[in-house]
């Protein structure tokens, strides 16, 4: 049998109960009308190789909103792929690299996961990886994503994203093969693109 | 003036104030080195002139003469830290009187051993890792405690340490060569301190070779082809790869990986 006591903090619960549904929700996005928010823009990427030629490795954009960019690295119609290596510079002003997904060319009928080697800095990244050699090379068909870029906003403007060729570079841009030959793949120039980002 | 004839010596009084401090100074990482510092109570005559000190191995015999002058301590280097020495002094005046000896005074001096550094973390500083590539000059910074201004590192046979910069008594720099044929694998890194303090890290650094398999001066993709290739083979075996094996463990491995990924993309000090 429940006390006064015990009633009278019961009741009291129910009145702060009360209370609590009846606040209004103080969300994000200015007072809790989620129909009356403003719109934001997605982020967007322009690829500038529209065109993909055999051999070439590209930037794509293949997700986007407002507030992140995932930007892919495909490969068009090349054979002998075991090994890929490349940086890329990105404007550190407007977005910021935060992860990546490995994608499907590299993992096709292994019996080891690609080896992926990523290190990130300030408007840089750079990217080397490779399928083992009990997986032997593995042959691009029509655009095959190689990685997935993952890109977070940090500012509005516009800016590029793409493989770099500058002398400062510390890694080749280069396909190799299981005989440690490079393939005819072709980085650029202007294989890149341009980010836009609201 | 101490009195002529050889009858007369310092006063007991003035003499048996006579002692060893005794302290070593170690010149790391040699531990032969020694310094004694003796001190003693002065004489009272007002025509002292100084103090003749004699030193030997044996209870009464001195085979070591030293004029120290008129002071009252004195300091004697390159003692054998595993001898007792004895002790006594002469008191002389200005005319040439010479005092009897002293009482003697004697010991075998203990090791003084200051407070030992602890070493926390080593990383090589390009690459933010454990690694140091078998050649060239690489910058190493550790974390620890009570490291001194000129402290010395040291990390075994084959790699030498150059001098210590201390920061704050809790980070030291200093830069390594390492020898093309050092040895692979885990190092000690030993921190001596000035007063002999030393503290030690086991394993603090690793040997390992260049991750610029293909010397082409670039760690990048070429080099990490090179370790796929070789991926999981053994020493011995025809697809082995010697220098893929950056570990020298005689497998192409994770390990081979790991070391390549920390050196990727940098700019190597030395191009093989």
């Amino acid at each position: 049998m429940m006390t006064q006591g015990a009633r009278r903090a019961a009741g009291r619960a129910g009145v702060l109960l009360g209370l609590l549904i009846s606040l209004p929700s103080w969300g994000c996005k200015g007072g809790g009308d989620e129909a009356s928010a403003a719109p934001c823009t997605d982020i967007t990427f322009t690829a500038f190789d529209t065109t993909p030629a055999s051999g070439d490795v590209f930037m794509s954009q293949t997700g986007a909103t407002c507030s992140t960019l995932q930007v892919s690295v495909v490969v068009n119609d090349l054979s002998g792929i075991l090994t890929v290596g490349f940086d890329l510079t990105y404007p550190a002003s407007l977005i910021q690299y935060t992860t990546y997904t490995v994608g499907p060319l590299l993992q096709k009928n292994t019996s080891t996961p690609p080896i992926v080697v990523l290190t990130s800095g300030s408007g840089i990244v750079k990217v080397a990886m490779s399928r083992v050699a009990q997986d032997g090379p593995v042959t691009a068909g029509s655009n095959e994503v190689l990685i997935t870029l993952h890109f977070s906003k940090v500012g509005a403007g516009t800016g590029n994203i793409d493989f770099n060729f500058s002398g400062s570079s510390t890694v080749d841009e280069k396909v190799l093969d299981q005989n440690s030959a490079t393939r005819p793949a072709i980085f650029g120039p202007n294989h890149g693109g341009s980010v836009m980002v609201p | 003036m101490p009195r002529a004839g050889g009858d007369i010596r310092p006063k007991v009084a003035a003499v048996a104030g006579f002692a060893l401090l005794v302290s070593f100074m170690f010149n790391a990482p040699l531990f032969s080195a020694t310094t004694i510092q003796l001190s003693w109570s002065p004489n009272s005559e007002p025509d002292l002139s100084g103090y003749r000190l004699r030193y030997g191995t044996s209870p009464g015999t001195y085979t070591q003469t030293i004029n120290v002058g008129n002071v009252t301590s004195y300091s004697i280097s390159g003692l054998d830290s595993s001898l007792t020495y004895y002790f006594v002094l002469h008191a002389y005046d200005g005319a040439g009187n010479v005092s009897l000896p002293s009482n003697e005074a004697s010991g075998k001096p203990s090791i003084v051993v200051g407070t030992a550094p602890t070493v926390a973390t080593a990383l090589e500083v390009a690459s933010g890792s454990v690694y140091i590539l078998q050649s060239g000059q690489h910058s190493v910074r550790v974390t620890g405690a009570n490291f001194q201004a000129g402290a010395v590192a040291s990390l075994g046979s084959g790699v030498t340490c150059g001098a210590t910069s201390v920061s704050g008594g809790d980070q030291l720099t200093f830069t390594v060569n390492v020898n093309s044929s050092a040895a692979l694998g885990p190092r000690t890194l030993t921190i001596s301190n000035p007063d002999n303090g030393s503290g030690n890290l086991s394993p603090a650094l690793v040997i390992a070779k260049t991750a610029d398999v293909t010397r082409d001066c670039l760690v990048d993709g070429s080099d990490l082809n090179a370790i796929s290739r070789a991926w999981i083979t053994m020493s011995g075996s025809p697809d082995y790869n010697a220098a893929a094996d950056l570990d020298g463990n005689g497998t192409i491995d994770g390990e081979d990986v790991a070391i390549f990924s920390r050196y990727f993309g940098l700019q190597l000090a030395v191009c093989p």
